[in-house]
C-alpha cells in the first residue's frame, strides 16, 4: 500500500466490519447490487458533492466547531458512552436541554442547582461558562445519584402562561356559556 | 397491570389535585413509572396544573381533542349524532418526560363534564371501559375525583383497585370522612364483586402544631380504627411550596426554596403508598 489514506480506509473498513458483522455487509452487498440502489446512490452522491460545493463555512465557524469537539463536553459524552452508557445518554439530555436553555435558565439556577447537588461551588461569570463545569461535576455522582438529582429538574416552557386572566378568559369563554 | 388508584374526600379543598400532580411527577421522576393521571373533576385542577394556560389552550380546546367528558358521553345518541372515541390514545396529553425515563400523561378535564351529570344513565362504565383498553401502557393510574358523590364518583370506584383518601386536619374536612364511608358502603352493596380496597388516610396539609389540628387528627384515627381503615404514618405537611408549584407548573421539589424537610415528608409519603399498594 502506497499511501497512508488507503491504509487509513482498511482499517476504518475492518472496524465497521467488526462492528457491524459479515452478515451486515453481506446483505447490503445484495442491496447495493440491485439496479433501483444505485440509481438512488448516485443521485445522493451527486447532491452531496453539490452541497460540499456550495458550502461556505468561515473560519471562525471552523475553528469553533473544532473547539467544541477537542476535549469539549460531546466528545466527553462520546468517551463516556463506551464505559458508561447510562450516564453519558443522561447528561447528553441534559447538555442538550442546558444549550436550548430549556433547563436551569439563568446563571443563578445552575449555580444553586451545583450547590444542591453537593458539587464545587461554581465560579464561572456567565451562565454558558457554567456548563461545563457543572457537567463534569455530575460526572463525578454515582449514576442513581445523577439521575436522582436531574430528576429534581422540571424543564420550562418558554410559552408557560399561568395567570388567572388566561384561565378566566378559558372558563368565560366555556362551552357551558353560550 | 396498572395499579390505579383514586384520590378521593367528599370534601373539596383538601389538596387531592395537589397531591395527585405531585405524586405522579415524583412516581415518574424517581421510579421512572409511567403514570397516567384522569382528571376526574369539573373543575380541572389536575389539568391547570399540568398543562398551565397555553398548552390547555392550543393543545386541547383549539385542537379539539378529547376530553374525560367525551369518555362519559361516547357513543350517546344526541340530535347532531354520536359522540365517538375512536382510539382511547386521543384522549391522551403527554405532560412530562422526566430525566431518566418515566413520564406522566393526561387524561384532561374541562367545566362541560359537569353536563355529563345532568342525564348520568348508563355512564358509570366508561370509564373503566377506557382504561381497560390504556393500561397496559402504565405502571399507576391516578384518578383525581370530584369532591361530591355523583356518577363520577361510581365511575371512578369501578375504575380502580385503591382509594387514598387526603384529610385536611380540621373539623369540617374530617367530617368527609364518614360521607366518604358512607358512599364506599353504597357501592360495595351495589357491587359486591369489585375488588377496591381503602389504601389509607393520609393527613394532608399537617403543621402538628394548633391544637384543633391535633383533636381532629385524633378523631380521625379513632374513626379509622373503628373500620380498620389504614392511616398513613408519614403525613404531607403544610408548606408554601404547593401551591407555588402550581402556579410554576413544578413539583414540589423542584420548586425554588422549597424547604428540604417539607419534601422529604413529601417523598417519605410517597414510598409508604408505594409499599401500601405493592408498587
Amino acid at each position: 500500500m502506497k499511501h497512508k489514506s488507503e491504509f487509513e480506509l482498511l482499517r476504518e473498513l475492518a472496524e465497521l466490519l467488526r462492528r457491524y458483522g459479515p452478515e451486515t455487509f453481506e446483505k447490503l452487498a445484495t442491496e447495493i447490487s440491485s439496479p433501483h440502489f444505485s440509481k438512488m446512490l448516485g443521485s445522493m452522491l451527486s447532491s452531496v458533492a453539490m452541497a460540499g460545493r456550495h458550502a461556505q463555512i468561515s473560519r471562525s465557524e471552523q475553528k469553533k466547531s473544532r473547539r467544541k469537539l477537542e476535549g469539549g463536553i460531546p466528545s466527553i459524552l462520546v468517551q463516556l458512552r463506551t464505559t458508561e452508557p447510562e450516564k453519558s445518554t443522561l447528561l447528553a439530555r441534559f447538555y442538550d436541554s442546558l444549550s436550548a436553555k430549556a433547563v436551569l435558565p439563568t446563571l443563578r439556577e445552575i449555580q444553586e442547582f451545583a450547590a444542591d447537588a453537593g458539587l464545587p461551588r461554581l465560579k464561572a461569570t456567565a451562565r454558558e461558562k457554567a456548563i461545563t463545569p457543572l457537567l463534569k461535576g455530575l460526572m463525578s455522582l454515582p449514576v442513581k445519584e445523577m439521575r436522582d438529582r436531574l430528576a429534581l429538574l422540571k424543564p420550562v416552557s418558554k410559552e408557560d402562561d399561568r395567570s388567572l386572566e388566561g384561565w378566566t378568559n378559558i372558563i368565560l369563554g366555556s362551552e357551558m356559556r353560550r | 397491570m396498572a395499579k390505579k388508584v383514586s384520590l378521593i374526600n367528599m370534601k373539596g379543598g383538601v389538596g387531592k389535585s395537589t397531591l395527585t400532580v405531585n405524586l405522579a411527577w415524583t412516581f415518574a421522576s424517581f421510579l421512572r413509572l409511567r403514570v397516567l393521571v384522569v382528571d376526574l373533576d369539573p373543575q380541572f385542577n389536575a389539568s391547570q396544573y399540568l398543562l398551565g394556560v397555553n398548552r390547555y389552550a392550543k393543545e386541547i380546546l383549539d385542537a379539539k381533542k378529547p376530553t374525560i367528558w367525551h369518555i362519559f358521553e361516547q357513543n350517546i345518541r344526541t340530535p347532531t349524532g354520536k359522540t365517538e372515541l375512536s382510539n382511547p390514545q386521543d384522549a391522551i396529553v403527554t405532560v412530562a418526560q422526566p430525566y431518566g425515563g418515566g413520564s406522566v400523561d393526561l387524561v384532561p378535564s374541562r367545566l362541560e363534564l359537569a353536563l355529563s351529570l345532568r342525564n348520568s344513565g348508563q355512564k358509570e362504565k366508561q370509564l373503566s371501559g377506557f382504561i381497560a383498553q390504556v393500561e397496559g401502557k402504565y405502571d399507576l393510574i391516578l384518578i383525581d375525583c370530584a369532591p361530591t358523590e355523583s356518577v363520577l364518583t361510581t365511575a371512578a370506584y369501578l375504575s380502580s383497585n385503591y382509594l387514598l383518601v387526603p384529610v385536611k386536619p380540621e373539623y369540617l374536612s374530617s367530617i368527609g370522612l364518614p360521607l366518604l364511608a358512607n358512599s364506599m358502603e353504597e357501592f360495595q352493596a351495589n357491587y359486591p364483586n369489585h375488588d377496591l380496597e381503602l389504601a389509607g388516610i393520609v393527613f394532608n396539609h399537617a403543621s402538628d402544631y394548633v391544637p384543633e389540628e391535633k383533636r381532629s387528627k385524633q378523631e380521625v384515627r379513632q374513626v379509622a380504627a373503628q373500620r380498620s381503615w389504614h392511616v398513613f404514618d408519614a403525613e404531607v405537611s403544610f408548606s408554601r411550596s404547593y401551591p407555588k408549584g402550581a402556579r410554576e407548573g413544578k413539583p414540589i421539589y423542584a420548586t425554588s426554596h422549597s424547604r428540604s424537610k417539607k419534601v422529604i415528608n413529601f417523598l417519605t409519603f410517597a414510598k409508604e403508598l408505594r409499599g401500601r399498594i405493592g408498587l
